[in-house]
């Protein structure tokens, strides 16, 4: 079994992308294959609940017409 | 903290990203130049986290002055975008004009610093740009999501203007159809 240091990981990793930026191609490409419109529907569903949680919770506060607050701790 | 210890302290590229942000938005609106955050770092921002992306879109009318400021910071230039070594962050200035109302961007405080960052309605106009013109579902499924998180807090009026200069009606009227029939 291989034996890899996370800080190798972690080097290699920003190496990667390094050379994804020079072929500028770091940014995220259009999934070819099309989900399952019942995954999609569920996937919408997960994402909305969870927006609605941090709300919530008050990690995204609204606090003025065009004013937010967002806290990570 | 100072600013490289709260960046390699951050538990989340999100945090990082916007904390990197908050810096190069207090150097230069000391200047009076204003960076608008938008593409996928908005939506994270406006999904809390729950979208990702790789990189920052920024958009600042004086972008020498940006690259400046950037490169003060310690970011060099890859190709057309910014990146710095240490922190592992990549930042980008597609534009230098809002394509959006810049009354409508909305200000977020995060951690003593304050940034900006495109309209909800003009965000959604846009991933529903790319879902149109790209062909991308994942960018109707994030105009999608934040139809539904925000349904009541949108600008419904501007929102339709907007689609309808930008040929977007239909497929905003199917989303909303979609979203009506979810409940």
């Amino acid at each position: 079994m291989a034996n890899y240091r996370w800080e190798e990981l972690k080097a290699r990793h920003q190496q990667v992308r390094q050379l994804l930026l020079r072929q500028g191609s770091l940014k995220r490409l259009p999934r070819s294959r099309p989900r399952h419109p019942d995954e999609e529907r569920l996937l919408i569903d997960i994402a909305v609940r969870r927006i609605r949680r941090a709300r919530a919770e008050g990690r995204l506060a609204k606090i003025d017409a065009r004013r937010w607050r967002l806290q990570f701790r | 903290m100072e600013l490289d210890e709260r960046i390699r302290a951050a538990e989340t590229e999100l945090e990082k990203k916007l904390l990197i942000v908050g810096e190069l938005t207090r150097r230069l609106e000391s200047e009076g130049v204003r960076p608008i955050i938008v593409g996928g770092t908005a939506v994270e921002i406006y999904s809390a986290g729950e979208y990702q992306s790789y990189d920052v879109d920024l958009v600042v009318a004086q972008r020498e002055r940006a690259i400046r400021a950037l490169e003060a910071m310690g970011f060099q230039r890859e190709g057309r975008v910014w990146y710095h070594p240490n922190w592992d962050a990549v930042v980008e200035i597609p534009d230098i004009q809002l394509s959006g109302d810049m009354a409508r961007i909305s200000t977020v405080e995060i951690d003593g610093y304050q940034i900006h960052c495109i309209g909800l309605e003009d965000l959604i106009i846009d991933r529903l740009n790319a879902a149109v013109h790209w062909g991308s579902r994942e960018d109707r499924r994030w105009a999608s999501t934040l139809l539904r998180a925000y349904r009541d807090e949108l600008d419904i009026e501007y929102l339709n203007a907007r689609a309808q200069q930008e040929e977007l009606t239909s497929l905003l009227d199917e989303l909303w159809q979609e979203v009506q029939a979810d409940g």
